[in-house]
């Protein structure tokens, strides 16, 4: 972690202060950074990456005809994990929506209930995905659940009709296999809207090995790169991450209205993923990449 | 701020038109209402939140005309302020139609303190861009002939690369307006490459892609616009295709490889400025010694001689290639022409008398 160049040496500092120096055990270690991420990342309205300690991860984003950075009209693509809301549905039961409300009874079964809702027609997907959106933005002014993953739309556009759907999404997007299948909805929004964008380092990711470090020398604007669960991708897409935003229904409208069932089954094991990934970069950016550990 | 997301929205409106003529928390400042208000924004999800609601307020007073109806008591402090924070704000969802309505009224007027209010206005266009409308009026200002809104090239450059991304890449005016910032950029021509370079630097990080795709991009982009061909030394002119062993180099490069290696010229790039060819390994171990050689020489001049001038750039190139020959990196071919013949029509020496007529006609 510490040899992340990603890594400031602020927010390298704020770790070690936490999970402690001397005498750590990989339990120890992994529980402390758990928790260090729980508290500092995930739980936080102000995330260590959105402060100064971060400004090297910093994205620029270009401001009308002033300094360089992204152009903010760039589009942004997010999976939002409807499988992975079951705590905030079944804390919203009295959405004004009323979408919700079957939840109520604790007995129900949450997969069956999600599919129902997600296999509905038109009009109604349309409604429990504007009630969806409707509780997470005002969720998220109680309960933070940080970073945002986001990549580039342009770069993630030949992924979106492939034959297996979203299985391909999470997949081409370094989503980790889940434990069961996962419906997510696509959203497209614009640079412009997310505040601040930054390149993503381990300490934003979790304890993950899912995450995959970039190699040094790329320059900021171009994001982290997401390990492709598949092993088949030829360039690396960028992603970023940012705080939580409030989402707008259009956001789904003009990313196609789409919500599927993604499977976990990916066809190459774990470290075959990692050697994978690691030479696309060695492909991609040259030999320096090489130095990364696998 | 956390005080002013908490008044009804009637209340933000009137006490942002007191903001930004100096009254109230903002007369402490010393500075232009509008930078204390982007200064006091907080990071993140939360100065997202706050932007919106600024343009929200800001929607409310253009929607008051404020450049044909009074408004407060300095009319122009308040315009001015007004259209510098829409300018630093990216929402043209709530601000490019009431911005779009200001222009096509084209009655603002007047300036604050030497500051041409409709300069806010070409700022505050440039950032909330919500549709193409303007690529025309950009390419009118790259030519000098917007009436209206004054700006210079760079300025037209800069509309064009903020108009509304097509296929996540830059609008296709934005070739065509560095073309026309290419010809006129400059009067010192020591100075045109450099500044040229800060144009394509913001450009290549507007748009994040791979930076061999964007070497090809670039050249390409040229080609099709016709930039003049100096702006040949703003590039990499030694670029690497996508297809294996598909390289791109100045044309004398490419007929010296050619004559020596018998490899044909697969394709002339930027009305053959450069040539692309698919090298095997001889010529290509000849081709990488003459790129190393060529850009170690461009690091040293940067670093050390300060030289940036595209003039610096040939005078470089010529040598690397002459050198290349005399100390047999590669066989002199007997029918090779000297660079000058490439150089001389390109990129002609610099010269007190050398007009700008002569200047364009390059």
């Amino acid at each position: 972690m510490v040899d992340d160049y990603r890594v400031p040496q602020s927010r390298e500092n704020l770790l070690l202060k936490s999970v402690g120096t001397a005498g750590i055990g990989a339990a120890k270690l992994k529980e402390g950074f758990t928790n260090f991420f729980k508290s500092n990342i995930r739980g936080s309205q102000t995330p260590d990456f959105i402060l100064p300690v971060n400004a090297p991860n910093r994205v620029p984003v270009r401001g009308g005809a002033e300094g360089d950075g992204l152009q903010p009209g760039l589009s942004l693509v997010r999976l939002l994990n409807l499988t992975g809301l079951e705590r905030v549905y079944r804390n919203h039961t009295r959405h004004a929506s009323g979408e919700f409300n079957s939840l109520e009874d604790h007995t129900k079964d949450f997969t069956v209930w999600l599919r129902d809702k997600c296999q509905a027609g038109d009009a109604e997907l349309e409604r429990f995905i504007a009630a969806t959106l409707d509780m997470l933005n005002n969720d998220r002014k109680k309960h933070a659940y940080q970073p945002v993953w986001a990549a580039r739309w342009d770069e993630f556009k030949p992924y979106l009709d492939h034959p297996e759907g979203a299985t391909r999404w999470r997949q081409a997007l370094g989503l980790k296999p889940d434990s069961r299948p996962c419906w997510y909805a696509v959203l497209k929004y614009k640079v412009g809207e997310v505040g601040s964008l930054f390149r993503p380092s381990q300490l934003d990711a979790d304890w993950s090995g899912y995450h995959f470090p970039s190699p040094a020398g790329v320059p900021v604007w171009r994001g982290g790169f997401p390990m492709d669960c598949r092993g088949e991708s030829d360039r690396p897409l960028s992603e970023y991450v940012h705080q939580q935003i409030d989402h707008r229904l259009d956001h789904w409208t003009l990313a196609g209205r789409r919500v599927k069932l993604g499977l976990m089954n990916d066809p190459l094991g774990f470290q075959a993923l990692r050697r994978r990934h690691h030479d696309l970069l060695v492909n991609h950016f040259g030999e320096a990449a090489r130095q990364w550990r696998l | 701020m956390d005080r002013w997301l908490g008044f009804a929205p009637v209340e933000r409106e009137a006490q942002l038109v007191r903001w930004l003529q100096n009254y109230d928390d903002a007369a402490s400042w010393g500075d232009d209402p509008y930078r204390w208000i982007l200064d006091s924004l907080p990071p993140g999800a939360a100065g997202a939140d706050a932007q919106s609601a600024l343009a929200d307020a800001i929607r409310a007073v253009l929607a008051r005309r404020p450049d044909v109806e009074p408004l407060g008591t300095h009319r122009e402090q308040l315009l001015y302020n007004l259209l510098q924070l829409a300018a630093a704000i990216h929402r043209p969802g709530r601000l490019w139609p009431p911005l779009l309505e200001m222009l096509n009224r084209r009655k603002l007027a007047g300036d604050f303190f030497g500051s041409d209010l409709r300069a806010s206005l070409r700022a505050a266009l440039i950032g909330n861009q919500g549709d193409t409308q303007l690529a025309a009026l950009w390419l009118r200002m790259g030519r000098k002939q917007e009436d209206f809104l004054p700006g210079t090239l760079v300025d037209a450059y800069y509309g064009a690369l903020m108009l509304p991304p097509e296929n996540g890449g830059p609008s296709p005016v934005v070739a065509e307006s560095l073309s026309l910032a290419a010809k006129d950029l400059e009067p010192d021509l020591d100075r045109r490459r450099p500044r040229f370079m800060e144009l394509l630097r913001s450009l290549t990080t507007a748009f994040p892609r791979d930076s061999a795709r964007w070497d090809v991009d670039l050249i390409r982009m040229a080609g099709a616009a016709g930039w003049p061909r100096w702006a040949c030394s703003c590039v990499n002119a030694f670029p690497r295709f996508p297809d294996p062993g598909d390289v791109g180099m100045p044309t004398p490069v490419a007929r010296a490889i050619g004559s020596s290696f018998d490899v044909p010229i697969k394709e002339e790039l930027w009305s053959g400025c450069l040539a692309r060819m698919t090298l095997g390994n001889g010529a290509l171990a000849y081709y990488e010694r003459f790129r190393d050689e060529f850009e170690a020489g461009l690091d040293n001049m940067r670093e050390k001689t300060k030289y940036r001038s595209d003039r610096a750039w040939v005078g470089l190139f010529h040598m690397t290639f002459e050198r290349s020959l005399n100390q047999k990196w590669i066989t002199r071919p007997s029918q090779i022409e000297s660079s000058a013949s490439f150089l001389c029509p390109t990129f002609r020496p610099l010269n007190p008398g050398f007009s700008s007529a002569d200047q364009s006609a390059h």
